[in-house]
C-alpha cells in the first residue's frame, strides 16, 4: 500500500507522516475524545431531528412491509409474479442479495482479524450490525417464499414420531444449517465485541434507567486485564469460526442452483463466483452505509479516506473474480458444445430479458472496474457512495439474471414463460430496505457503532502503542 | 370482449337486491359449522335477504375483473347458491349422518358402480358408461361395448360431467308477466300451456324450436302432437350446422380409406364433426406404421387451421370462398384458384389412383355445394358403399326452416312459442332479430339448463333435466339407439325434460318419460321385452339398431354453384372446439383447456393470417372491429401460423351474457352471423380500436407482445429455411419432435434415435441432443433395478411405463378434459392462465415448423414423464416427492410445503403449483362431483400426474384378492381410456407381452430430453408421414 502522496503531505493532517499513507485515525484524540465522541451518540439527550426523521420514513416501510407480509399469509404466493415455469422469483433473489451483502461484515470482523488489518477497527462494529439485520431480512425470505410458510419448520430436523426426516440430498436442506449458523455465529460475534463498549456506557451513563440497561448488557464487564485477555482469546476463536463461514455460506446458497439440472445454473464456478460477489456487494453496501454516517455524525476522523480506498480495494479485487466469473460463463457456454448451455447464454444476453444481463454487466463490471483502478476515483466521497449504490443495484441483478433467466426459457420450447413481477413483490423487497433501516438506524442510536475499545487501542499510550498498528493487548501480553 | 373491462350489465329484470353479497358474507363471517346452518335460518328471514338469493346475478359480477377477487366472489357465489337452494326449495333440516339402516342393494361404500347411458349432442350421442360413487355420477367415459364409439369420448362428453354440477345452473320455474319476473311452478306452466295451445284450435301458431333431436320417444310423440294439433310445426336448427334438413347423413368408413380429401371438414377435432369417434379411431389405425400395411394419406383443404389440417400429409390453406370454388373444380365446374393449381392436380390424381380407396369428406356444416361435389367425387370414384355411405335425412312430420319460424314470428303469426333446449336469443342468425320477436309472441316457453339469454326472454322459463337426471332414448352417429338412463336424481326439484313439455300437450299427459321411453323400446327392442329392456339399459345399447348402408346411394343432389362474394375480408365462422355452439360456455373445463391449435384458453378472437394481420395494421394485444355488411364486433386479433389469407376465423359460441364463468368471456361472432351467409361471409372491413387487450395464449408463444416476437422472427428468420419462431425452432433442434416420412423411415428405420446430419446453422453447432447416457456409466447403475421379486407375492415386481405414439395423436384434448374430472383439477380463471398458472396435468403441447404461410405442426401429449432418475425427487427439501418401488414418482401432497424446487428442476415443466387456493371448497355442487379416490389440493402445495396411481391401487387390490399378477390392460389411466386413437398405452413394462413394452420396443421410440439422463417412463413413438411425392415434404 506504499502508494506516493499526490500532495503534499505536511499539508495534511489525515496523511500518515511516515508511511505516506492516508490515517486510519486522525491525529489528536485521546482516550477521552474516542469516548465522548462514540458515546456521546448513543448517550446524548438531544438526539438529532435527522434520525426521527429517518426512523419514521423507515417504519412506514416496515408496515408496508407487514401489511404485505399479511397479505401473503393469508392469500399465499400467487400475488406474487411467480409462476410456471419460472416459480422462484424476487424471493429468492432477494434472499442471496441479502445473504451476500451480510458477507462483508463477517469478512471484516473475522478474516481482517487474523490477518491483523487494523484498519478494520473503526468499521467492523456496524459492518457486524449489517450482517446481522441483512441475515434477519434474508433469513425471513425462505420462509415466506415457501407454499404454506406457517410448515416451514419442516425443513428442521425435529425429531418426530413419524420419523420423517429432512430430505438431506436437497440443497434447500443445507441453507437451512448454513444460513442458521451463520446468524448464530454473527450475532455471538457482535454481540461480544460490544461487551467492554456497553462497559464504557454503563459507565458513562446519567441516568439510572440508561446505567441498569447497559450494566445488564455489559455482562458484568469490569474491563480488569484477565476480562481483556479473555475477550481477546473469544475473539480470535470466533474470528476462526467465522472465517470458514464467509465462504461456506454462499457456497451452499450457490449449490441452490448448482445442483439443479438447469442450464445457466447447473455450474460448478458457481461457489466462488457466489462468494466473491457475496464479498463485492457487502463492501458497497457497507460503503452506502458508511458514508452517509460517517458525514451525519462527523465520524471522519475515525472513518478516513484511508478506509474508504481500501473497501473500494477490496471491491475491486471481488469485482474482478466476480467479472472471470461472468466470462468463464459465457466461454463455457461456447466450450462446453452443449446446446443448452449454449441457447441459455444466447437467450440470458439477446432474448426478452436480456436488458437485465447488460444492466448488470453495466453495473457490476463496466462502471464500478474501469473507474476503481484510480485513486482519485477511491477517495471521491461521492463518487464512492453513488458507486456503492450502482453495484448493489447491479449484484441485485445478477441474482434475478441468474434466478429468472435460466428459468423462463428452459428444455421444452412449449413451457415457455415470462416473469413480471407485482407490486406485492416490490412491496415485500423494498419492506425489507426499510426494515433494514429501521434496525440499522436503532442500532446506531443505541448502541456504539464503533468500537471505542478497539480504536482506543489504536493511539498512542495504549497497551497497544509501542507495537505495530493494530497489535492487540493479547499479544502484548503473549 | 369490450364487456370484460366494463361492469357486465344485469340482463334480468328482476329489480337489484336490498342486500349485498358483502353484507351477508359479513353477516356470516365468524359463524362456522353448525352455528352458521342456524345462523342461515335468522337471516333466511331477514325479506331482503330473500330477495337477494333469488337474484341471478348479484351486484358483485364487476369482481370478475380482477382475478384474486374474483375467485372470493366464486366463493361467495358458493355459499349464496346453496343458500338459494334453501329458501328457493324446501327447507333442509341440521346436518345428521346416518349409516343406511337398510342399504340399497349393490351398494358398497367407496366402491363406484358403472351404468351405461348415452349423452344426446346434436350430430349423434355418445354412448357413455357413467362412474358413480354413492351413486353420484362422478366421471364420464365412453361405453366399451358400444359398437361404434369402442369406449372413447371426445372433450364434450368428458366435460358433460361438470354441467350437470354447474352451480349456474336455472333451479326454478319462472314466469314473466310484463317484465316482471317471478318463481312459479311446473303445474301452473302446464295448465298456463294446455290453455294456450287449446287456445290455437288446430294448432295454427303452436312453433316448437329446438336443438337436433335424435330420440325415437320424442319423435313418437311429436307424431301424436301432429295428429293432434296438425298445424303445429317443428324446426330443428342447430347454429352449428343450420336446419337439421340440411346436415348430411354420410358414414364414412375411414378404415377402407388408402387416400382422404378433406374439404374444410375438420373430423379429427370431436364429436362435432358427425361420427368423429369412428373417424378418428380408423384415420389412426390406419396412419400407424406396420409392415405390410398402406398408410393412409390425408389432404386437407382448409381456412382455418384444424388438428386435422395438421395432421394432414398435404394441407392447402384457402380462403373460404376458393375452398368452395376448390369444391367445384372437383365436380367439374369452374376453375381451382391459381396458386392451388399444383395441389389440385396431385389430390386428383392420387384420388383417382386410389379409386374406392379414396374419399372425399365435406364437413357438414359445408355449404351445400361443397357436400355434393364431395358427394359426386365419391361417386365417380366409386367410393360409395366402400368408405362412405350416404343415407337420405330423415325427417319429423310438420318440419320447418328456421327462416320460416322467423318470418311468422316477425308476422306476429307465431302464437305458442317452445325452445327446447336451444338458446336462439343468443345463436339466431343475426337478421333475424329473434330476441326482439320473440317478445311479440304472447306464449312462449324455454326449456334449458340455465337461465340463459333466451330464458330470460321468454315468457316461461323451465329448468331443463341434465341428460344424467332423465329417461330418454336416442341414437348415435351410426343410427344405433341407446336408452338414457338417469343415474341420479334431479339435483334441482322441478327440473323437467323435453318429453315432459310435449306430453303435457298430449292425451295422458301425465306419462312419466320412463314410461314414454318403454314403449317406443317396445318398438325397436326385439324378442322378449323385459330381458331385452334390462340387455338395454345394461350394455347401453340396443341390439340390431344400427344404420344398415341402404344399397344404392342417393343421387348427388344438384346445388348450383355458390356465387363468389366479391372482394374485402371474408368471415368464417365456425365452431368453437371447446364451447361448441355456446352450450358449454359456463364450462369451466373448456373454458381453461386451450383451445385446439391456438392453444388460446378463454376467450376467442378474430385469427388471421399475419399478412392479414399487417394489412389491418394491427398488433395482436390490440382489439379490431369487424364491420361485416353494418353490423359490428370488436374483437381481439390472433396470429394463426397458415391461416389463409384475406379471411378472419372467428368461432361461435363466447360472447355469452350469463354465468359465473361464461360471461364477457369473449366476443359473441352470431351478431355478425346472417342466415344467408352462415358459413361465411366476403365484404368484410377491419380496423383497429384504440383499447388493448391480452389474450391468453398458453403455450409456445405466451410471451408478451407475441405479435411483435412472430413477427420479428418472420422478418428475421433463425434458420435459412424460414423456420416459424424460437420455440417451434428449437423444438426441432432440440429432438423433442422426432418423425420422417415413409421414405425416410425405410432408408433409416432407426432415424428417431441417430443425430442428424451436419448442421448447417451457429445454433445447432452443439449436438449431442439425441444421445441416452448409457446406464453403466453412472456411479449408482443398480438405482434403476426394477427386476426384484416382491417378497409378499413372489411375483416379479411391477414397472409402470407409458408410451404414447406421436403418429396417433390427433391433439383433440380429450385426455385432457378427462384428467381434469378424474384427477379433481381446479379452475383457475383466465387471469390465473394468462400468467402461466394452469393446472392441467397433461397438456398437447403444440410445435409449428417451417414456413410461417404453411406450417407443419407437431402435437405432443406431455404428462409427469416418471422419470427413473428423477431431479425433483433430489432437490425437495422434506422429501415430499419420492419414489415408489414400481418406478412412479409420487407426490406427498401433506408433506409438500411448496418450495417449488421441484418444478425448476422439471425439464418438462409438468408439475403444477396451487399458487392460490385454487380448489373451491365451498360451491356445494361441486362437491358432489369430486373423485373420491383423488385428494383435493389446497393452497401451497404442488401438484402432477401420478399415471392415475388411485386407478393402479385398486387394480392392485383386486389382483391381490384374486391372488394373480396385474393383466395388461386391467389399469387404464384416464387420459389413455378418453384417447379416441389409442395414442397413450400404459401398463407394466416388467410384463415382455404387455403392448406398453412391445410399443417401446419400437424402433421409433424415444424418450424427450433423454440426454439429460433423466431416465423417463413415459416415451414417444416418433412419427412417420406418408407424403405425396409430388407435392414434396410438406
Amino acid at each position: 500500500m506504499a502508494t506516493k502522496p499526490h500532495h503534499d503531505p505536511a499539508l495534511d493532517p489525515m496523511i500518515d507522516p511516515v508511511t505516506g499513507e492516508l490515517a486510519v485515525l486522525a491525529p489528536g484524540h485521546t482516550f477521552k475524545s474516542v469516548t465522548q465522541k462514540i458515546a456521546g451518540v448513543v448517550l446524548t439527550s438531544h438526539t438529532p431531528l435527522g434520525w426521527f426523521f429517518g426512523l419514521i420514513a423507515a417504519g412506514g416501510f416496515v408496515v408496508m412491509f407487514i401489511v404485505s407480509v399479511t397479505w401473503l399469509v393469508l392469500k399465499g404466493v400467487g400475488i406474487w409474479g411467480v409462476t410456471m415455469p419460472g416459480a422462484w422469483g424476487f424471493a429468492i433473489v432477494n434472499f442471496v442479495w441479502w445473504i451476500g451483502i451480510g458477507h462483508a461484515g463477517t469478512l471484516i470482523s473475522a478474516i481482517l482479524l487474523l490477518f491483523k488489518q487494523g484498519w478494520r477497527n473503526s468499521i467492523n462494529r456496524f459492518a457486524e450490525a449489517m450482517t446481522i439485520f441483512a441475515v434477519v431480512c434474508a433469513g425471513m425470505f425462505p420462509v415466506l417464499h415457501v407454499g404454506r410458510p406457517w410448515l416451514g419448520y419442516w425443513l428442521l430436523p425435529l425429531p418426530n414420531t413419524m420419523n420423517v426426516w429432512p430430505q438431506f440430498r436437497s440443497p434447500l436442506a443445507w441453507d437451512v444449517f448454513a444460513v442458521s449458523t451463520y446468524a448464530t455465529i454473527s450475532v455471538v460475534f457482535w454481540y461480544m465485541g460490544m461487551v467492554p463498549d456497553f462497559g464504557t456506557l454503563r459507565d458513562k451513563a446519567q441516568h439510572p434507567l440508561t446505567k441498569y440497561i447497559y450494566g445488564m448488557l455489559s455482562l458484568g464487564w469490569r474491563g480488569s486485564t484477565r476480562h481483556w485477555m479473555r475477550f481477546e482469546t473469544a475473539s480470535l476463536l470466533l474470528a476462526g469460526l467465522a472465517t470458514p463461514l464467509v465462504l461456506s455460506v454462499h457456497t451452499v446458497i450457490s449449490f441452490d442452483f448448482a445442483v439443479a439440472a438447469l442450464p445457466g445454473w447447473h455450474t460448478t464456478i458457481f461457489p466462488p463466483y457466489f462468494v466473491a460477489g457475496a464479498i463485492y456487494s457487502g463492501f458497497a453496501m457497507v460503503l452506502t452505509l458508511a458514508i452517509p454516517i460517517r458525514k451525519f455524525y462527523h465520524m471522519e476522523d475515525f472513518v478516513t479516506l484511508r478506509h474508504l480506498d481500501n473497501m473500494a480495494k477490496v471491491m475491486l479485487g471481488t469485482g474482478l473474480i466476480v467479472a472471470y466469473g461472468y466470462s468463464s460463463e459465457v466461454f463455457f457456454a461456447w466450450y462446453s458444445g452443449s446446446h443448452w448451455e449454449f441457447f441459455m447464454m444466447w437467450n440470458r444476453m439477446f432474448g426478452p430479458i436480456g436488458w437485465g444481463y447488460w444492466l448488470l454487466i453495466t453495473f457490476n463490471i463496466a462502471i464500478p472496474l474501469c473507474t476503481l483502478w484510480w485513486r482519485k476515483a477511491r477517495t471521491n466521497v461521492t463518487y464512492l457512495f453513488i458507486m456503492s449504490l450502482i453495484v448493489n443495484t447491479g449484484m441485485w441483478f445478477e441474482r434475478f439474471v441468474i434466478v429468472v433467466t435460466a428459468l423462463y426459457r428452459d428444455f421444452l420450447p412449449s413451457s415457455w414463460g415470462t416473469y413480471k413481477a407485482t407490486r406485492w413483490d416490490y412491496m415485500i423487497f423494498i419492506g425489507t430496505l426499510g426494515l433494514f433501516t429501521f434496525l440499522f438506524l436503532l442500532f446506531v442510536r443505541f448502541a456504539p457503532m464503533i468500537p471505542m475499545n478497539e480504536i482506543k487501542m489504536m493511539l498512542p499510550g495504549s497497551a497497544a502503542d509501542g507495537g505495530k498498528e493494530g497489535k492487540t493487548v493479547a499479544e502484548e501480553i503473549a | 370482449m369490450v364487456e370484460s373491462t366494463k361492469n357486465p350489465e344485469v340482463v334480468t329484470t328482476i329489480q337489484p337486491a336490498k342486500l349485498t353479497l358483502a353484507e351477508v358474507q359479513e353477516r356470516l363471517a365468524g359463524k362456522r359449522g353448525k352455528r352458521f346452518w342456524q345462523s342461515l335460518d335468522e337471516l333466511s328471514e331477514d325479506p331482503g335477504f330473500e330477495q337477494m338469493v333469488r337474484e341471478e346475478f348479484p351486484r358483485q359480477a364487476s369482481e370478475w375483473t380482477d382475478g384474486v377477487s374474483r375467485r372470493s366472489f366464486m366463493k361467495v357465489m358458493g355459499a349464496s347458491l346453496a343458500l338459494a337452494g334453501m329458501t328457493g326449495c324446501t327447507k333442509q333440516p341440521d346436518e345428521q349422518i346416518f349409516p343406511y339402516v337398510k342399504a340399497p342393494e349393490d351398494l358398497i361404500l367407496g366402491k363406484p358402480m358403472y351404468f351405461a347411458t348415452a349423452m344426446p349432442f346434436p350430430t349423434g350421442a355418445v354412448p357413455v358408461l357413467v362412474k358413480t360413487d354413492a351413486f353420484r355420477p362422478i366421471k364420464i367415459d365412453g361405453n366399451p361395448e358400444h359398437p361404434m364409439s369402442k369406449g372413447k369420448t371426445d372433450v364434450f362428453s368428458q366435460a358433460s360431467l361438470l354441467d350437470l354440477y354447474d352451480p349456474d345452473r336455472s333451479k326454478r320455474t319462472v314466469k314473466r308477466v310484463g317484465g316482471e319476473s317471478a318463481d312459479s311452478e311446473y303445474g301452473d306452466f302446464a295448465v298456463a300451456f294446455q290453455n294456450a295451445v287449446k287456445a290455437t284450435g288446430n294448432g295454427q301458431g303452436l312453433w316448437f324450436l329446438m336443438d337436433f333431436n335424435h330420440s325415437p320417444t320424442f319423435a313418437a310423440q311429436w307424431k301424436q302432437l301432429a295428429a293432434k294439433y296438425p298445424a303445429a310445426k317443428i324446426v330443428q336448427y342447430n347454429p352449428v350446422y343450420g336446419d337439421a334438413s340440411k346436415m348430411p347423413a354420410a358414414q364414412y368408413k375411414l378404415e377402407n380409406a388408402d387416400v382422404i380429401l378433406s374439404l374444410d371438414a375438420d373430423f379429427l377435432s370431436s364429436n362435432a364433426f358427425p361420427g368423429f369417434l369412428p373417424m378418428a379411431a380408423a384415420y389412426a389405425a390406419r396412419h400407424r406404421y406396420e409392415e405390410g400395411k398402406t398408410m393412409n394419406r390425408l389432404y386437407v383443404v382448409e381456412t382455418m387451421p384444424s388438428v386435422t389440417g395438421f395432421k394432414a400429409e398435404h394441407r392447402l390453406a384457402l380462403k373460404p370462398s376458393d375452398v368452395v370454388a376448390f369444391a367445384n373444380a372437383l365436380n367439374g365446374g369452374g376453375a381451382v384458384p391459381g396458386e392451388a393449381q399444383k395441389f389440385f392436380s396431385a389430390v386428383v390424381a392420387d384420388l383417382k389412383k386410389a379409386g374406392a380407396k379414396a374419399v372425399v369428406v365435406a364437413g357438414p356444416q359445408s355449404p351445400a355445394s361443397v357436400q355434393a361435389a364431395a358427394m359426386a367425387m365419391n361417386t365417380a370414384l366409386g367410393a360409395v358403399g366402400s368408405t362412405v355411405s350416404y343415407a337420405a335425412p330423415a325427417a319429423l312430420e310438420n318440419s320447418a326452416d328456421f327462416k320460416q319460424l322467423a318470418l311468422a314470428m316477425d308476422g306476429g303469426q307465431v302464437k305458442v312459442l317452445a325452445i327446447l333446449c336451444s338458446n336462439p336469443v343468443y345463436s339466431a342468425p343475426a337478421d333475424f332479430n329473434f330476441g326482439i320477436n320473440l317478445a311479440k309472441v304472447p306464449f312462449s316457453v324455454h326449456l334449458g339448463q340455465h337461465l340463459d339469454e333466451t330464458g330470460v326472454t321468454a315468457s316461461w322459463h323451465l329448468p331443463e333435466a341434465h341428460y344424467l337426471e332423465s329417461w330418454s332414448d336416442t341414437r348415435a352417429a351410426d343410427g344405433t339407439i341407446s336408452i338414457i338412463q338417469p343415474l341420479i336424481d334431479p339435483l334441482y326439484p322441478g327440473a323437467v325434460s323435453s318429453h315432459h313439455v310435449v306430453q303435457v300437450l298430449l292425451d295422458n299427459a301425465t306419462a312419466t318419460p320412463r314410461d314414454l321411453v318403454q314403449q317406443t323400446a317396445k318398438t325397436y327392442i326385439a324378442g322378449d321385452f323385459a330381458t331385452g329392456w334390462r340387455k338395454a339399459l345394461h350394455d347401453g345399447w340396443v341390439e340390431g339398431t344400427t344404420a344398415t348402408a341402404p344399397a344404392a346411394a342417393p343421387a348427388a343432389p344438384a346445388v348450383a354453384a355458390a356465387a363468389v362474394p366479391a372482394g374485402g375480408i371474408e368471415i368464417n365462422f365456425k365452431a368453437d372446439s371447446n364451447t361448441f355452439d355456446g352450450r358449454y360456455a359456463n364450462n369451466g373445463w373448456l373454458q381453461e383447456i386451450p383451445k385446439q391449435v391456438t392453444r388460446l384458453a378463454w376467450d376467442n378472437a378474430a385469427l388471421m393470417s399475419m399478412e392479414t394481420l399487417k394489412k389491418i395494421g394491427a398488433e395482436e394485444t390490440q382489439l379490431i372491429e369487424v364491420t361485416l355488411n353494418g353490423r359490428k364486433l370488436v374483437i381481439p386479433p390472433l396470429m394463426v401460423a397458415g391461416h389463409a389469407p384475406d379471411s378472419i376465423t372467428i368461432h361461435l359460441g363466447s360472447g355469452r351474457k350469463f354465468g359465473r364463468v361464461a360471461w364477457g368471456v369473449g366476443a359473441n361472432a352470431y351478431e355478425l352471423r346472417t342466415s344467408d351467409a352462415p358459413n361465411y361471409q366476403g365484404g368484410a372491413t377491419a380496423k383497429t380500436v384504440d383499447t388493448y387487450y391480452d389474450l391468453c395464449v398458453t403455450q409456445v408463444h405466451d410471451l408478451d407482445h407475441r405479435g411483435k416476437f412472430a413477427q420479428s422472427d418472420l422478418e428475421h428468420p433463425v434458420d435459412p429455411n424460414g423456420s416459424f419462431s424460437e420455440p417451434g425452432h428449437e423444438a426441432m433442434e432440440r429432438g423433442i419432435i422426432r418423425y420422417a416420412t415413409l421414405e425416410e423411415f425405410l432408408k433409416n428405420p432407426k432415424f428417431a434415435n441417430e443425430e442428424e446430419g451436419e448442421p448447417e446453422n451457429l445454433n445447432s453447432t452443439h449436438t449431442a441432443m439425441r444421445e441416452v447416457p448409457d446406464k453403466e456409466t453412472s456411479f449408482f447403475p443398480n438405482a434403476w433395478d426394477y427386476g426384484k421379486i416382491d417378497k409378499s407375492t413372489g411375483l416379479l415386481q411391477n414397472k409402470w411405463g407409458m408410451a404414447i405414439d406421436l403418429n396417433s395423436c390427433i391433439g383433440c384434448s380429450s385426455c385432457v378434459a378427462s384428467c381434469y374430472a378424474e384427477n379433481n383439477i381446479p379452475v383457475v380463471g383466465r387471469e390465473q392462465v394468462k400468467i402461466g398458472r394452469k393446472m392441467d396435468w397433461i397438456r398437447i403441447d403444440t410445435y409449428f415448423e417451417g414456413d410461417l404461410h404453411a406450417p407443419k405442426a407437431h402435437f405432443q401429449p406431455m404428462l409427469c414423464q416418471h422419470c427413473e432418475n428423477a431431479g425433483c425427487e433430489l432437490v425437495c427439501p422434506v422429501g415430499a416427492t419420492v419414489h415408489t418401488p414400481e418406478g412412479l414418482n409420487t407426490m406427498v401432497y401433506n408433506r409438500c410445503v411448496g418450495t417449488r424446487y421441484c418444478s425448476n428442476n422439471c425439464p418438462y415443466k409438468v408439475r403444477r403449483f396451487n399458487f392460490l387456493l385454487y380448489s373451491d371448497y365451498e360451491t356445494e355442487s361441486l362437491k358432489l362431483m369430486r373423485n373420491p379416490d383423488v385428494s383435493v389440493r389446497s393452497r401451497g402445495v404442488m401438484e402432477k400426474c401420478t399415471y392415475c396411481v388411485q386407478r393402479i391401487q385398486e387394480a392392485k387390490i383386486t389382483a391381490d384378492k384374486e391372488g394373480r399378477a396385474i393383466r395388461d390392460g386391467e389399469i387404464v389411466t384416464a387420459c389413455q381410456q378418453a384417447c379416441p386413437t389409442e395414442a397413450i398405452i400404459f401398463g407394466n413394462l416388467n410384463d415382455p407381452n404387455a403392448r406398453v413394452t412391445k410399443r417401446k420396443q419400437d424402433e421409433r421410440s424415444y424418450a424427450v430430453l433423454g440426454d439429460l439422463n433423466y431416465r423417463p417412463r413415459t416415451s414417444y413413438v416418433a412419427g412417420v408421414i406418408n407424403p405425396n411425392n409430388e407435392l414434396g415434404e410438406a
